[in-house]
């Protein structure tokens, strides 16, 4: 709590003396919280009930369709209205859902039996725009990426019952990208803490199924079609393009092991319903090149940049897939399983959701994968671990978003379509 | 008695014809559902296929003129793609001259030109920024 405090006051003195740019629609607000001030907002969190006739038809009509393997068991863990990307807090006190709307949800299980007992608003008093990415550091930090905007909540454990929590910009609305850029598509932004640099990686979805010609150079300054990594405590930003040639990522997460970077990304649309594959990438190391507008997916070329040379210095810095997946399938968030509950096969696997596209004929997605690794740290098999969220009639039940790792070791699921975040365990 | 054996042999055709339906492989469903008020999953439109006929179709001579040609609808044509898309009145156009030259050429036994011009079209949609 000192070092948070320590950290507020350096930044209350560079903000005395620099004009920050808010254009929310929520400067004021931001300024007083940011200053551990009250907004004045008299604004209350919304409170989503969990014991309902909803929850009730969730158990009966999606929980028995789902397909695990043997030994594990999957049970609703909350009712989350559009819960996207989840972030886990420490000690059990809460798990934070961001959507593609304006809200961030807390869930929270208060009488320890791994249920949440109350869904909630998390801070209602600022307007969020698409928070979908939420990440928790380990020291304590709530990180919430925005559609064009980064905002740090340093004390969001301990103000996350009040309407009014401090929230300070990391990076100001409209500097994330050119506002120029900002779309609805392709902007649900991801985030994680790197533990080797301390600092916080942002992925950066371009906003075309195929960048054109015309904006590579914005973009590849920028970060768009990439991902960025800067500072996560106010001051001196130090943001840096980290990769680029990256469509449209919604997955990342550092492999505790060797600390690379691995991400999902989401592959060009129009091109035939089984090509071209969606992907699962490594980041051996920073500045590397992912093929996007050349490649659509894998190594497939798109039908726009066929037949055009690859400039070197993108090709001299391509890295192919390590695993391509069906496609159209969205592949969205992933983490690295460091529990011990599962058995030893799943011990630093790769767990990632696939959402599902109606953009092919025959319907696939909406089912948990998982990403073996060898010895080298390099994918070596890719399976399904949970499905049944699809209908033998092509209609989906839900649509997995987000895989976390839950206090005890289950992993939790969002399902966006559902409003439903699910706990799978295992039990033997 | 006569209506009996009607119904047992109108069954067993249609029984057969199910068991037909399933040695041809398994099904491939699109369809659309929603929950009812008293908390049941309604299919309300599911279109089926067999594995067999899918794969047919993927590798018909025409299936990329055909893909190319849906792809375009739902994407500049049907309203939910359309407005996903910052589109011009020309933009739009254009892409509507290259799919009607592409679906003529496709029509007309000329698949790889067809393709051609419905790639261009498909070209336009990719470069056109998303809302």
């Amino acid at each position: 709590m000192k070092k948070i405090l320590s950290t507020l006051s350096t930044f209350l003195f560079v903000s005395s003396i620099a004009t920050s740019v808010f254009a929310a629609g929520d400067e004021a607000t931001i300024k007083k919280l940011s200053s551990m001030y009250k907004s004045g907002d008299t604004t209350q969190a919304i409170v989503i009930p969990q014991d309902t006739k909803f929850a009730a038809n969730v158990k009966k009509n999606i929980l028995p369709n789902i397909n695990l393997p043997a030994g594990f068991s999957i049970s609703v863990f909350a009712v989350v209205p559009d819960a996207r990307h989840m972030a886990v807090a420490r000690n059990k006190t809460t798990v934070w859902i961001g959507t593609r709307k304006d809200k961030v949800w807390q869930a929270t299980d208060r009488d320890m039996d791994d249920i949440a007992d109350t869904v909630e608003q998390f801070a209602p008093t600022v307007k969020f725009d698409i928070p979908n990415g939420v990440c928790f550091s380990d020291d304590g930090h709530l990180y919430v990426a925005e559609r064009n905007r980064v905002l740090w909540f340093p004390a969001a454990e301990y103000f996350m019952e009040s309407p009014d929590t401090v929230a300070v910009p990391i990076i100001d609305q409209g500097n994330l990208i050119p506002v120029e850029e900002e779309s609805y598509n392709h902007t649900a932004r991801v985030c994680a803490v790197n533990k080797a640099d301390n600092k916080l990686y942002v992925s950066l979805g371009q906003p075309h199924n195929v960048a054109p010609a015309d904006k590579l150079d914005l973009y590849q300054e920028v970060g768009i079609g990439g991902m960025i990594s800067f500072n996560r405590f106010p001051g001196d930003l130090d943001r840096k393009v980290v990769a680029t040639g990256i469509r449209n990522s919604v997955g990342h997460a550092f492999n505790p092991k060797d600390g690379s970077l691995w991400f999902t990304d989401n592959q060009v649309d129009g091109m035939g319903d089984e090509t071209p594959p969606g992907e699962l990438n490594k980041m051996p190391k920073m500045g590397m090149w992912y093929g996007h507008p050349y490649t659509g997916g894998g190594e497939v070329r798109t039908n726009e940049y066929k037949g055009k040379t690859i400039p070197k210095a993108d090709a001299d810095r391509y890295v192919k897939p390590q695993v391509e997946m069906i496609a159209h399938a969205a592949d969205l968030g992933m983490m690295f399983y460091t529990g011990k509950q599962f058995p030893k096969k799943y011990h630093n696997a790769i767990f990632s959701a696939q959402h599902g596209s109606w953009n092919a004929v025959k319907p696939r997605g909406a089912r948990v994968m998982v990403t073996y690794l060898d010895s080298k740290g390099n994918a070596s098999k890719t399976e399904p671990f949970a499905d049944g969220w699809m209908t033998d009639m092509g209609t989906y039940l839900g649509r997995p978003v987000d895989v976390q790792q839950y206090f005890d070791g289950s992993i939790l699921v969002s399902d966006d379509k559902a409003g439903i975040v699910y706990r799978i365990k295992y039990e033997g | 008695m006569i209506k009996k054996t009607l119904l047992i042999i109108s069954f067993l055709v249609v029984w057969s014809g199910a068991s037909f339906s399933d040695t041809e492989g398994k099904k491939i469903c699109t369809g659309f559902g929603k929950w009812t008020e008293d908390g049941e999953y309604k299919v309300i439109r599911s279109k089926c296929i067999t594995e067999k006929e899918y794969q047919a179709s993927l590798s018909a001579p025409d299936y990329l003129c055909k893909y190319y040609q849906k792809s375009i609808w739902k994407e500049s044509e049907r309203a939910y793609g359309k407005k996903q898309y910052k589109y011009t009145e020309k933009s739009l156009a254009k892409i509507n001259t290259l799919k009607a030259e592409g679906k003529a050429l496709c029509e007309s036994g000329k698949l790889k030109e067809g393709e051609l011009k419905l790639v261009e079209a498909i070209a336009i949609i990719s470069h056109t920024r998303m809302n």
